[in-house]
């Protein structure tokens, strides 16, 4: 999987870059916009996260040259304004999603994945996690071929937990990826708790290992288990 | 009270005075000229009097006395004195009225036989005359004053013009309207001077509220890419190996103190656009869908506090407002509510055409309840509070003239907001 990264902060690109050859993508990197507008015409992209405000020339603009070629990668908008215009002339354009600044490392794997199942063939696609098989277009999960019956929110979190297997993950960042904006300025984030035991005392039920780790204080880790 | 009528009525004040004072110090003016006018007039008259008594000297038993203005008679022998004028009050014996008239009194001997002459001349109609005079003349005065206050207003009112133009002008006056405003011009030279400083203040305001918004705007974005740096190597340093738990919590904390601080970054931006009108797209919002979708997202939290939502929705308001702002308002009195509510305790909401009412369980405020909508205020309890999430509710609110209360049921120990569209 092929990544552009376009973004004028040197620390943030780096350490972007870190994370998701974490992940195993094939990650190319752009500070400027001249660059990137000469990246993102010359090779073709699975996904292209982009920062609007880029010292010589607009992220948007970039949008519109891959749209105006036809460019079949995602697009991931960066933007440290958290303003619904930008927001709306973002996807006007075809951006796929919009990320506001400050976001998390497993937040922006997730939105890239998203991405990048959606933009994969219409056929039913399927992850498999050792036991667990996950069809996201059906928001379906199964284990030994059989389906779990899972709440949106049960089904949203092990997903996520999936998507960033072998990460350590947060409470804070499983909740504002699952529950989203309404969960801002939330003191206690033991709510998650309750979840976590359900999701994981249905894929138990169902017949599944155990994947999900407890880090005690910190949060939880899934991981199949070579 | 117009300065026009001001003025106006200042001037008439004064001249009252002026005409009465004047209608007096003018009469007395005209009546010593008169005395002055009939002394003369007497002293001629003596003069030929004294050439008839040398020319024709009468008999003593033919006194002339067929003018009542002049009278001769003997005087008593050698009293010869100087001519003296006086003033004396005469009865019209036929008339029956009583005048006062100039009197001189002198006495000439021709040759030694001396008479008495006594001249008189009425005062009638020389008095009747300087009062008719002074009269017209204040008259004159008060009826010139009454055309220049007229042509005054009619001046006035026309010259001000520019002047309430600019006025208006004023008053439609909007700091971050899209065009710079210019204020009429105008050929008085103060009027022009106002308009002129005027346009030159509106720029300079202008000027600098662009930059003070732009700094806010660059401030807070530019604040973002730190906290973006410190959460990604917070995040990659959380993937490290062999960290102790007590490392791990204390990358959640500094986490955490991101997340707030970025928090309130948002939170002061929004205020401060609020503030600056920078909301446009309205859209009519169905409430109770709002509501609803909220009271969702909010279930799973509330849930894990035991707390329960109990709705009543007696009608279904749709109010123009931004999408995002509403979704402010309402979430942050929900949230509020949940925070701050007693575990196990319900949440009442209600909604009618014309109110929005939320209610929770809990203790009584730890600070003056003035305080609540003010920004930073908060409950110190809550380390993940910003203190901006009321004062969010309060500014949101007065952008759509709605008005927010709170009031404590000491009896029900429950906190009561009300949101009056």
């Amino acid at each position: 999987m092929k990544i552009l990264l376009i973004e004028d902060e040197p620390s943030l690109l780096v350490a972007m870059r870190h994370y998701l050859e974490g992940e195993h993508y094939n990650v190319s990197t752009a500070s400027n916009f001249q660059t990137a507008s000469v990246k993102a015409h010359d090779y073709q992209y699975d996904c292209v996260v982009v920062d609007i405000t880029l010292p010589d020339g607009s992220g948007l603009a970039i949008v519109k040259e891959l749209k105006a070629a036809h460019s079949q990668a995602g697009i991931i908008i960066v933007s440290a304004k958290n303003s619904l215009d930008d927001k709306l002339s973002g996807l006007d354009l075809g951006a796929d999603d919009y990320l506001t600044k400050p976001f998390h490392l497993p937040e922006l794997n997730a939105r890239i994945r998203s991405v990048l199942r959606r933009r994969q063939h219409e056929g039913e696609m399927q992850l498999e996690f050792g036991s667990i098989t996950i069809v996201p277009n059906r928001k379906q999960v199964l284990v030994a071929s059989q389906p779990v019956e899972l709440t949106i929110k049960e089904y949203e979190l092990l997903l996520f937990l999936a998507t960033n297997k072998n990460r350590l993950l947060s409470k804070s960042v499983i909740v504002e990826h699952v529950w989203g904006d309404y969960m801002d300025g939330i003191d206690s984030h033991d709510f998650l708790y309750t979840h976590v035991r359900n999701l994981r005392r249905k894929l138990l039920d169902a017949g599944s290992p155990d994947y999900i780790t407890t880090r005690y204080g910190a949060g939880y880790i899934f991981s199949v288990g070579e | 009270m117009k300065l026009l009528h001001k003025t106006t009525l200042y001037l008439l004040l004064a001249a009252l005075p002026i005409a009465l004072v004047g209608m007096y110090g003018l009469n007395a003016f005209i009546h010593r000229d008169m005395v002055h006018e009939i002394d003369e007039l007497l002293a001629n008259e003596l003069t030929q009097v004294q050439e008839q008594l040398r020319k024709h000297p009468p008999d003593l038993a033919d006194l002339p006395g067929w003018d009542p203005n002049i009278r001769i008679t003997l005087a008593p022998l050698f009293r010869q004195s100087a001519p003296v004028y006086s003033d004396s009050v005469v009865t019209d014996l036929e008339k029956k009225e009583s005048s006062v008239v100039r009197m001189l009194r002198a006495t000439y001997s021709v040759g030694n036989r001396p008479y008495q002459i006594e001249l008189q001349q009425s005062y009638l109609e020389f008095d009747e005359i300087a009062r008719t005079l002074s009269v017209g003349v204040i008259v004159c005065f008060l009826v010139v004053l009454a055309l220049m206050v007229l042509a005054d207003i009619l001046v006035t009112r026309r010259i001000w013009q520019p002047f309430y133009g600019i006025i208006r002008q004023l008053q439609q006056y909007r700091i971050e309207g899209p065009e710079e405003s210019i204020f009429p011009a105008s050929d008085v030279h103060e009027f022009k001077l106002l308009s002129q400083s005027l346009d030159d203040m509106s720029r300079r305001i202008r000027r600098q509220y662009a930059q003070q918004k732009q700094f806010t705007d660059n401030a807070s974005h530019e604040m973002q890419t730190p906290l973006s740096v410190l959460s990604f190597e917070l995040d990659l340093l959380q993937q490290s190996e062999g960290l102790s738990e007590a490392d791990l919590n204390r990358i959640q904390q500094s986490q955490q103190a991101i997340h707030r601080l970025s928090a309130l970054n948002k939170s002061l931006l929004l205020l401060a656009k609020i503030d600056n009108h920078q909301f446009a797209h309205h859209e009519v919002i169905n409430l109770v869908e709002l509501l609803d979708q909220l009271l969702a997202g909010y279930s799973d939290y509330a849930a894990h506090q035991g707390m329960t939502f109990n709705r009543l929705f007696t009608q279904q308001p749709n109010r123009p407002m931004n999408r995002q702002l509403a979704e402010i308002l309402f979430s942050n009195l929900i949230k509020n509510a949940i925070r701050h509510g007693d575990a196990n305790s319900s949440i009442f909401i209600q909604l009618s055409s014309t109110t929005f009412m939320i209610t929770n369980q809990g203790e009584p405020l730890p600070f003056p309840q003035e305080q609540l909508f003010g920004r930073f205020v908060r409950n110190q309890a809550l380390s993940q509070s910003t203190g901006l999430g009321l004062a969010l509710v309060k500014e949101i609110a007065e952008q759509y003239g709605m008005r927010v209360h709170y009031s404590y049921l000491a009896n029900h120990r429950r906190h009561l907001f009300q949101v009056d569209f």
